[in-house]
């Protein structure tokens, strides 16, 4: 059970960025604290051979790509996860 | 400053389902001789190699100019994909117009035996690896699905309107014999193909292909050359923090329009980067060719009239890997020599777009070059 996406939040000038990155797009600040990311509106979604496939704009900010369960539709808000509770976003190595 | 030029072009045909013998290094051979052939040179005269592949590994460029037996003053490998073969040919240009070498070829071009494209997408960079694969997310086709839906919904479009592209590239395909799929297409069976990922059908994506293609740049080019005017390239415009709906190539094109002297109303043809019917939409509106920006009004009237993606384009043609990124190039090159057969038309001043390399959700290279026959 996960408690939202870890996201970078910049130090210098607060923008959130998501995937990780070693440098603020905004201001090219380099020092980042972790915001959770636990909810987003389901922007966009399709039904891809493996997996249903959204764009979710989650709370933080940033435009994420989920894996989303069968009951998820578009306009809708949906919880985030790094595991099976909700729309899944592989949060790699933050 | 030394005049440089193109000389020569040429395509090893695409494949569907290649056959054992043929591998990356096969195609690109003979991409490389054609090009050669076009232009009345061999590989003896050959001082300069740019190349762009995805699956050449675990060669690079400089095995490859052993293996084809140059003798180089120059070398060069693209990474780019889609927006490698206007890098390369920018690279080439400038490297003759300053004196370093006088006959480049570049080439760009890829095999796909069984298994090897679902390797490319799913290990395409970290962000692919770490972000998308584990969805599980198998290439950009559901990524370009949300975008073509943002499009659909932001321009009032309807599917039918991406079929006027898919079939009227195809109806350029037909003259031409390189391409894999000639068959002419319907709209009624553009709107009943499978869907791979709504509103994306079969005929929203390119075929995946076997193939190369080659030009070849020379110093001091005789008659019947063509000259790159301008060009331009922009690099993650917006950290894909945006909506995808507008390439890096607006940023550029002003500039690339005032370098090369000319506009998007003085065209006589247009190559743009066909992924997806909607970067086709995208790219053209990019360049400046849809003024008011109402992208239904263009489709059902300049779309049908503009030459554009004369070689059927990667929808149809196929697309080779790196070699898509040339492909629009090559063409554009034929039609400017009258080389183009049944499909020639009237031209003396094109545009070719490159667009390409997903980050994590949409291209973020795009490229124009305006090119003339001299
Ligand atoms: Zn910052």
């Amino acid at each position: 059970m996960s408690e939202g996406i870890p996201m970078r939040d910049c130090l210098r000038c607060h923008h959130v960025h998501f995937p990780p990155r070693p440098v603020c797009p905004r201001c090219h600040g380099t020092e980042f604290g972790t915001v959770h990311a636990a909810h987003g509106l389901l922007e966009e979604l399709t039904e891809a051979r493996e997996a249903r496939i959204g764009s979710v704009r989650s709370e933080a900010g940033p435009l994420v790509v989920a894996a989303l369960p069968a009951d998820a539709e578009p306009g809708t808000r949906v919880r985030l996860s790094t595991g099976t509770d909700g729309a899944y976003v592989p949060a790699g190595v933050a | 400053m030394t005049e440089a030029g193109i000389t020569g072009s040429g395509e090893s045909p695409y494949r569907r389902h290649p056959g054992a013998d043929t591998t990356t290094e096969s195609v690109l051979t003979d991409a490389a001789a054609r090009a050669l052939r076009d232009a009345g040179r061999g590989f003896a005269d050959v001082d300069g190699l740019a190349v762009a592949s995805f699956t050449l590994a675990p060669d690079h460029a400089v095995d490859l100019a052993w293996r084809l037996g140059l003798r180089l003053r120059w070398i060069m490998e693209d990474t780019n994909g889609g927006g490698s073969g206007i890098n390369m040919l920018g690279h080439a240009v400038r490297a003759v117009a300053a004196g370093e070498c006088r006959t480049v070829l570049v080439l760009a071009g890829d095999a796909f035996p069984p298994g090897r494209f679902h390797e490319l997408v799913t290990g395409y960079n970290r962000a692919t690896t770490e972000h998308l694969a584990p969805l599980p997310l198998n290439g950009p086709n559901a990524l370009f699905a949300l975008l073509t839906q943002r499009q659909l919904r932001r321009h009032g479009l309807e599917r039918a309107d991406y079929g006027a592209i898919a079939v009227r590239q195809r109806s350029w395909a037909a003259h031409n014999p390189g391409a894999v799929y000639r068959a002419p297409l319907t709209i009624e069976e553009y709107l009943a193909a499978t869907p791979v990922a709504p509103p994306l059908h079969r005929y929203d994506c390119v075929p995946v292909v076997t193939g190369a293609d080659a030009l070849l740049v020379e110093a001091d080019p005789g008659p019947g050359a063509v000259r790159v005017r301008a060009m331009g390239t922009s690099v993650n415009p917006d950290d894909q923090e945006g909506d995808g709906l507008v390439t890096g190539i607006a940023g550029i094109a002003p500039e690339v329009w005032e370098r090369a002297g000319c506009g998007p109303g003085d065209l006589d043809l247009v190559q743009v980067y066909d992924d997806y019917p909607a970067m086709v939409l995208a790219q053209l509106a990019d360049l400046g060719l849809v003024p008011d920006g109402d992208l239904r009004r263009f489709l059902h009237t300049r779309w049908e009239s503009l030459p554009c993606n004369t070689s059927g384009g990667q929808l149809s043609a196929g697309q080779a890997g790196a070699g898509g990124g040339l492909h629009g190039l090559v063409e554009a090159v034929r039609q400017l020599r009258g080389q183009a057969g049944q499909r020639q038309v009237e031209a003396r001043l094109a545009a070719v777009t490159g667009y390409g390399m997903v980050l994590y959700r949409y291209g973020a290279l795009g490229n124009l070059a305006v090119l003339e026959a001299v």
